[in-house]
């Protein structure tokens, strides 16, 4: 497929559908509902904030209520999300897995089509991101991936969703991959499996860290990966009715952890008691539990979190650190 | 796909003041076939919620063998359940689960087993209570430490009595009234000169403040750390594993408690 191709099948998408894609809005590149076709970019650069927030909502009602009953949710539109790296497939597949038992995120990814490319950042991380070759793509979800070859694209489909949009719009040749699950044959990620071996290892970490963290929680609201959240009730004006939501929240909050109970020096009492119990909670996540749970590391080394930090913490520097163990 | 979030509705059968605090309700399903579906093991907890109000984790503390209704101890102490406790006989709820593991009774077969309850801990030992009572529970026998601060807040005391009859139960209290005769001081005071822990499994439940002491009692008794088990408290919200409130190391007490043998959590920083 050539560039002008390329830019007709844009055009074709948004004819029929709400189309999600990297653009320049207030000359920061951002994913956003495409109104303009000619404006989608396809790029090596990383969104500061990525896809998350369509196919993980900040906030989105469970159900709804009204006079005692309960009333199920409307359903999501179709849409397509265009123009993911490579980095943000792979925290889509990690999503995939977090949320493989959970009907909103499944319902809503049966209505989306993923369209990717092979452009990697430039920043190296030096964690979990690596250079587009061909063999990764069975490991990640998408519909349409294109392989950006000169300046030229080699298409591949990774769903029948993706083979019918390009049988539609009138391209054929493609190559279908079929999706065989996020693990690679050789086995978990060994820069996950070392991190999580040494995790425990030297404490001192989370004590520099929760000396200079500020808990504001940004890193938690451009990580492609996090994901945790509160539930609660919104009553709305008329009595009786109102939706039961679930919304983003963030682990340095201080009150994630708070039960009831009787205070404590005026405060409710809670099991992550400071920040540095609270910084380290965001790591154990992402590098003991994500790969006890899921064999994937929580974290695709697109490197946003150390980019929004107001504080400096970089998160390359501490996996490092992790990886260094104890220093005596 | 299942839905785990949508829960099920439910009505207040029964209410019972147990303290000046707490009220034990009992609650029916609204559906024929939620009753019939519904079964949950000893130590298993529910999400409870009033709608416009929000829902919280509380432990099941009725007999597992009648799973048609169940009882839920709740003590007032935060917003939701200063909403729950002004419900009345026929109001509606939402009820979610059960959720977590409980305590594994079947690999216990003719042990015994300690239950050491402190405050609203105590609340979660009434269903192995109330099993053991009909005799149908293979194990050897049951011992009952509960600490508690005062007459007043001793909770199913009306049942006491009948437990009595099948069941060892130890109270000590910690402000007990001039006129109370028993032990007094916080729960560790019941170990006194007890040294014979031999083949015997203990279940812990109460304020986070307790465990560490609790367990080094039964450490000193030579009890193995495999056979020592403790309920955990967290703040929940989605009860299966995803929302990461309830985490502690690489565990979700949600899902892979709340029961945890002090083996499997010791080394987890911040688990007690």
């Amino acid at each position: 497929m050539n560039n002008k191709l390329l830019h007709q099948f844009i055009e074709y998408l948004c004819q029929q559908n709400i189309v999600f894609a990297p653009q320049k809005i207030d000359g920061e590149l951002a994913i956003d509902r495409v109104l303009d076709p000619k404006k989608v970019e396809l790029t090596s650069d990383l969104p500061l904030h990525s896809f998350k927030k369509i196919l993980v909502p900040p906030s989105e009602a469970l159900f709804y209520y009204q006079k005692n009953q309960l009333v199920p949710k409307v359903e999501s539109p179709y849409q397509v999300i265009f123009g993911l790296t490579v980095v943000d497939l792979k925290a889509l597949t990690f999503l995939d897995q977090v949320f493989a038992q959970d009907p909103y995120f499944q319902k809503r990814m049966a209505k989306t089509l993923i369209i990717g490319h092979s452009l990697v950042p430039k920043e190296k991380t030096q964690f979990f991101m690596e250079k587009f070759k061909e063999d990764m793509l069975e490991h990640l979800k998408f519909d349409v991936f294109l392989a950006v070859q000169g300046n030229k694209y080699i298409v591949y489909t990774g769903s029948e969703d993706g083979q019918r949009l390009l049988d539609d719009f009138g391209y054929k040749k493609y190559e279908h991959i079929e999706y065989v699950g996020p693990i690679r044959e050789a086995g978990p990620d060994e820069q996950m499996t070392k991190i999580r071996g040494k995790f425990y290892d030297d404490p001192k970490i989370w004590q520099d860290l929760g000396s200079r963290c500020i808990e504001c929680g940004k890193c938690t609201l451009v990580c492609p990966t996090c994901f945790c959240f509160d539930i609660f009730d919104q009553p709305c004006l008329e009595v009786g009715c109102g939706q039961r939501c679930r919304a983003w929240t963030t682990c340095f909050y201080t009150d994630f952890s708070e039960v009831a109970g009787q205070e404590i020096e005026g405060k409710k009492p809670k099991f992550l008691k400071n920040t540095e119990e609270r910084i380290r909670f965001w790591y154990e996540h992402k590098f003991v539990r994500c790969p006890d749970q899921f064999s994937l590391p929580g974290c695709v080394g697109c490197g946003r979190c150390t980019k929004v930090c107001p504080v400096g913490i970089d998160i390359k520097e501490n996996l490092q650190r992790i990886l260094k163990g104890k220093v005596k | 796909m299942h839905n785990s979030y949508l829960p099920k509705l439910a009505k207040v059968k029964k209410i019972v003041l147990q303290t000046p605090d707490t009220k034990l309700f009992t609650f029916e399903f609204i559906d024929k076939n939620d009753r019939d579906n519904f079964s949950f093991v000893h130590g298993q907890f529910v999400m409870l919620g009033i709608l416009g109000e929000g829902e919280a984790a509380f432990d099941i503390c009725s007999s597992t063998l009648k799973p048609k209704i169940f009882d839920l101890a709740i003590r007032k102490v935060g917003n939701l359940t200063e909403k729950i406790h002004k419900l009345k006989v026929n109001d509606r709820v939402t009820v979610r689960g059960p959720f977590g593991n409980g305590l594994p009774l079947e690999k216990f077969k003719d042990k015994d087993l300690l239950l050491i309850g402190g405050g609203c801990g105590f609340i979660t030992m009434r269903s192995f209570v109330l099993d053991y009572l009909t005799g149908k529970l293979n194990l050897g026998h049951l011992n009952i430490f509960y600490g508690c601060l005062n007459e007043k807040n001793l909770l199913f005391q009306k049942e006491f009595k009948t437990w009595r009859k099948k069941v060892n139960l130890d109270i000590t209290l910690d402000k007990p009234s001039p006129g109370w005769s028993g032990q007094k001081g916080v729960v560790t005071s019941l170990f006194n000169d007890r040294q014979d822990f031999t083949d015997t499994i203990a279940l812990i439940v109460g304020p986070p403040v307790m465990y560490k002491f609790v367990i080094e009692e039964l450490q000193k008794r030579k009890m193995k750390d495999a056979d020592i088990y403790l309920s955990l408290e967290r703040r929940m919200y989605c009860g299966i594993g995803v929302c990461q409130h309830c985490a502690i190391g690489p565990y979700y007490v949600c899902k892979d408690g709340p029961v945890f043998s002090w083996e499997q959590i010791k080394d987890i920083p911040g688990a007690v």
